[in-house]
């Protein structure tokens, strides 16, 4: 039986859009957000924000220990060695593609559960530690050490995002052209 | 030539009239109204988890269940611009193929490219048309996507192709091949 194009969009039109799931599906979907809301709760209270802010305050810390003991260069680099071209190149290197990966729009958001609250702690414990560091690198720009410090925190953060673009099926070929 | 089947109003047939009152509601966290909601729109979001999965009841159950957990997540985002129904049959679309892509690349890691074909889901269709269903079913992924959300879930082109993150011309391309074959196979029966 030979059948025209019309034919069948009319067959597909008229096909129904509704289905019983079959059985009441909420029972499950509640456990799932009661679930949710306790592991929300226990992680808020627990102890990923004291480790949290333990991180942060280690690496301010750290860095006004540096501060005050003079100690602004990589370990082992002279001013203007190659060590600390390498560091500050390092930096140019990752900010781009850093910029455009957390250019997309509630990528984390897009990943639920334990998996996507870990991330998200994970992302904020890097970009405080971050921020301390270039706080510290306003005071002393030409400091070596520091920009290792700050390429490594975003070589972290880089592979953080990597991690949730893998996780949650983004299509990143745009960014990745952009910044090729 | 554009589809007849196209509706005008996509997502929002049978879409009850106090949405907005709910979706209120459950923004504020009342679960008890998100749960009207889920009644109320279980049977459509079912249909569609079910036909662009290819028939496969189980994996159609499990995904309505990650579609509505995943609107009460990102309830605070729905700013009711578009109605309730648009918005949660578009999130849907999203879980689907957002778990199809991690179904595939488990499979990538677990067996050579080469050896990937798409398993033809358990068939219990619905409905007066069964042949139809069947054929939709048999349909490979991406052409039973574009199908499905075209010509039956009555999306535009562009809009098909940034959900299933292909470019338009390969929507128009899909949806020709899956008429077609939907075609062949029929006139076979």
């Amino acid at each position: 039986m030979s059948i025209s194009e019309q034919q069948l969009l009319q067959r597909l039109a008229a096909l129904p859009r509704e289905r019983d799931p079959g059985k009441d599906l909420w029972p499950a979907i509640s456990a799932r957000l009661e679930r949710r809301q306790e592991q929300v709760a226990a992680d808020t209270g627990s102890w990923r924000w004291p480790q949290a802010v333990a991180v942060a305050l280690v690496a301010a810390l750290g860095l006004s220990v540096l501060q005050l003991t003079g100690v602004s260069e990589m370990p082992g680099a002279e001013p203007g060695s190659p060590l600390n071209d390498s560091a500050t190149a390092v930096n140019l290197e990752l900010s781009a593609p850093l910029r455009g990966l957390k250019g997309m729009e509630g990528a984390d958001s897009e990943l639920t559960g334990e998996m996507g609250d870990a991330v998200r702690m994970d992302l904020l414990v890097i970009q405080q530690a971050t921020e301390q560091v270039k706080a510290a690198l306003e005071n002393d720009p030409e400091s070596s050490f520091l920009a290792g410090m700050l390429a490594d925190l975003q070589r972290k953060e880089l592979s953080v995002l990597r991690e949730l673009v893998l996780l949650t099926g983004m299509d990143i070929s745009g960014f990745q052209r952009s910044a090729s | 030539m554009e589809a007849v089947a196209k509706l005008d109003d996509k997502a929002d047939v049978a879409a009850p009239a106090d949405d907005g009152e709910l979706v209120r509601l459950a923004q504020g966290g009342d679960q008890r109204a998100f749960e009207a909601l889920y009644h109320a729109h279980a049977s459509r979001v079912t249909s569609l988890c079910w036909r662009l999965c290819g028939g496969n009841e189980q994996l159609a159950r499990e995904l309505v269940q990650d579609a509505f957990v995943r609107a009460w997540q990102k309830l605070d985002t729905f700013r009711g611009d578009a109605r309730f129904s648009t918005w949660l049959h578009r999130l849907t679309v999203n879980v689907v193929l957002s778990d199809r892509r991690i179904r595939v690349r488990k499979l990538e890691r677990e067996r050579p490219l080469e050896e990937l074909t798409v398993e033809p889901g358990v068939h219990s269709p619905m409905g007066l048309d069964r042949d139809l269903e069947q054929v939709i079913a048999r349909l490979p992924e991406r052409a039973r996507t574009v199908l499905v959300l075209h010509d039956i879930e009555g999306y535009q082109h562009d809009e098909v192709a940034e959900m299933a993150d292909m470019a338009v011309g390969t929507s128009k391309a899909q949806l020709h091949r899956a008429r077609k074959l939907l075609r062949e196979w029929l006139e076979s029966k």
